[in-house]
């Protein structure tokens, strides 16, 4: 379980979490959802330890985070993968050597384990036949999917996904989109999207969480907004609209 | 958890605990394993290539310009005979370190500071840290600890080109031949001077290396910054360079 109490973050005179608390039960998909801008990625950072917040506290199966050692850090990441956006792949190793990297790194396998646990993870997310480019030569939805291969190679308990469909057209949305739901289904992992995106939340999500001005304010379960009978769905309609007004587009 | 910008109000202060945390971490995570072995290899082997031509080119350029001033003046008092030592002393004591230093500067360091910096820019750094990799041990160390290691040998061959090509351009330009130039050319050369002068090039490939890595690792922003932050990477390991080249310099002169 991932819970997080009265965080607190700051950039300067920029307030970005004012208090916000979240729990995250296993073995679900948690989905925060929140305009561009509003905090989701520093959330996300925080609960992987990558950012310290100012105020507040982290607790990762009951292990607070955010005063603990490095070398501790180190472990309790080990349960944890991160799809960051846009993949972040290691430019100068190719699709394979990049998935392979943090089992090389550890050296908790043999070779002939790892090449069997990597042709597994590419087979999963369909790019075993890409194994030898190198990512310039992949797209925007392959250099993703190549992203969870890696995420998921030392097995973590959680998953975390930083706005997994941005910048990505309909059917390449699609593709990551089906992933995170094999993934769900098959391995039973627990995941926590944050995305700006309604359409991915309705397909994915089991508990939504809407932040807005730094906390969360509404959590609903995926099909409330599946049916389109949400707060939250209607907080993006309304926000779009809003948008049209301000800009005075008739629609 | 890691030092962030948010930490510093103003860009000098960043850029001085960011520094000053690289050092930490460095000695931090240098005693606990993985020993990255292989990535100092591959950054030995790396370093060497990539600086080896600047490095041969200022050298002999270097062994221009003493030919030029010894040979000229040397002429002009009729002191051909003290051109060997003054060169080879000056190239071997000051010369040859000072031109290593700014060019290892020039070429890997910020190679260095623009490599980590488009690395932290495109997520990569915190990639690795969600792999339980600690990018201080995987991305700095090796740097540093090949550039230690690679700096010595680009020295020696600084040495080397250096007096060859005063050597050569003495020959062409006054027509000094190399007996008269060698004759007492390591007189004053004791080999307290050689061995200082790979302790002093050593110190400088460490600094130069780390404040390199420091600069790229703790980078935030886009395309301009990193151009800053590039330029900012040269500017302070010129300064290092030259003031690590006078301490240790006078240190040595006085107790050693």
């Amino acid at each position: 379980m991932i819970e997080a109490r009265d965080l607190y973050v700051s950039f300067g005179s920029n307030h970005v979490l004012k208090g916000l608390s979240v729990r995250m039960e296993d073995t679900q998909t948690f989905v925060i959802a929140g305009r561009s801008g509003i905090g989701k990625t520093v959330l996300l950072r925080c609960l992987a330890g990558l950012l310290k917040p100012d105020k507040g506290r982290i607790y990762i199966d009951g292990e607070e985070i955010t005063e603990t050692t490095k070398d501790n850090l180190l472990r309790i990441r080990k349960k944890i993968g991160m799809l960051l956006q846009q993949g972040a792949l290691f430019d100068s190793m190719t699709v394979y050597e990049n998935v392979a990297f943090p089992l090389l790194y550890h050296k908790m396998f043999t070779k002939k384990e790892i090449d069997r646990k990597v042709d597994k993870y590419l087979k999963v997310v369909e790019m075993d036949e890409y194994r030898e480019l190198f990512p310039k030569e992949l797209s925007g939805g392959m250099k993703r999917k190549v992203a969870l291969a890696r995420a998921m190679i030392l097995e973590p308990k959680y998953l975390f996904y930083d706005e997994p469909t941005s910048g990505l057209d309909p059917s390449s949305a699609g593709i990551v989109e089906s992933m995170i739901i094999k993934l769900k289904q098959e391995m039973r992992i627990t995941s926590l999207i944050v995305t700006h995106d309604i359409e991915l939340t309705r397909y994915v999500g089991d508990k939504i969480g809407l932040m807005v001005d730094g906390k969360i304010t509404n959590i609903e379960r995926g099909d409330e907004i599946a049916a389109r009978k949400s707060v939250i769905y209607e907080h993006f309609i309304k926000m779009r609209e809003r948008m049209h007004e301000l800009n005075g587009t008739k629609i | 958890m890691e030092y962030t910008q948010q930490e510093s109000k103003s860009e000098g202060g960043h850029l001085a605990r960011s520094v000053f945390h690289t050092y930490l971490n460095f000695f931090y995570w240098v005693v606990r394993p993985p020993f990255p072995l292989r990535e100092i290899f591959f950054q030995f082997i790396r370093t060497m290539l990539e600086a080896f031509v600047t490095i041969f080119v200022g050298s002999v350029v270097m062994g221009m310009f003493i030919a030029w001033i010894g040979g000229w003046y040397g002429s002009l008092y009729g002191a051909l005979s003290y051109i060997g030592p003054a060169a080879t002393f000056g190239i071997i004591h000051e010369f040859t370190i000072m031109l290593v230093g700014m060019l290892y500067a020039c070429r890997i360091g910020t190679a260095f500071t623009v490599e980590i910096g488009s690395m932290a820019m495109s997520g990569q750094l915190d990639a690795q840290r969600m792999m339980a990799v600690e990018p201080v041990q995987y991305i700095i160390i090796p740097r540093v600890i090949a550039s230690v290691i690679s700096i010595l040998f680009l020295l020696g061959i600084a040495h080397g080109v250096a007096i060859v090509s005063t050597m050569v351009f003495l020959r062409l330009w006054f027509n000094i031949s190399p007996e008269v130039i060698f004759e007492n050319a390591f007189v004053f050369l004791k080999s307290a001077v050689l061995n200082q002068s790979f302790i002093r090039i050593a110190i400088m490939g460490f600094f130069v290396s780390l404040n390199a890595c420091a600069l790229g690792y703790y980078f935030s922003g886009g395309a301009i910054e990193l151009g800053r932050t590039a330029t900012k990477s040269i500017v302070i390991n010129f300064i290092v360079v030259l003031i690590i080249d006078l301490l240790t310099g006078m240190f040595m002169a006085i107790f050693l």
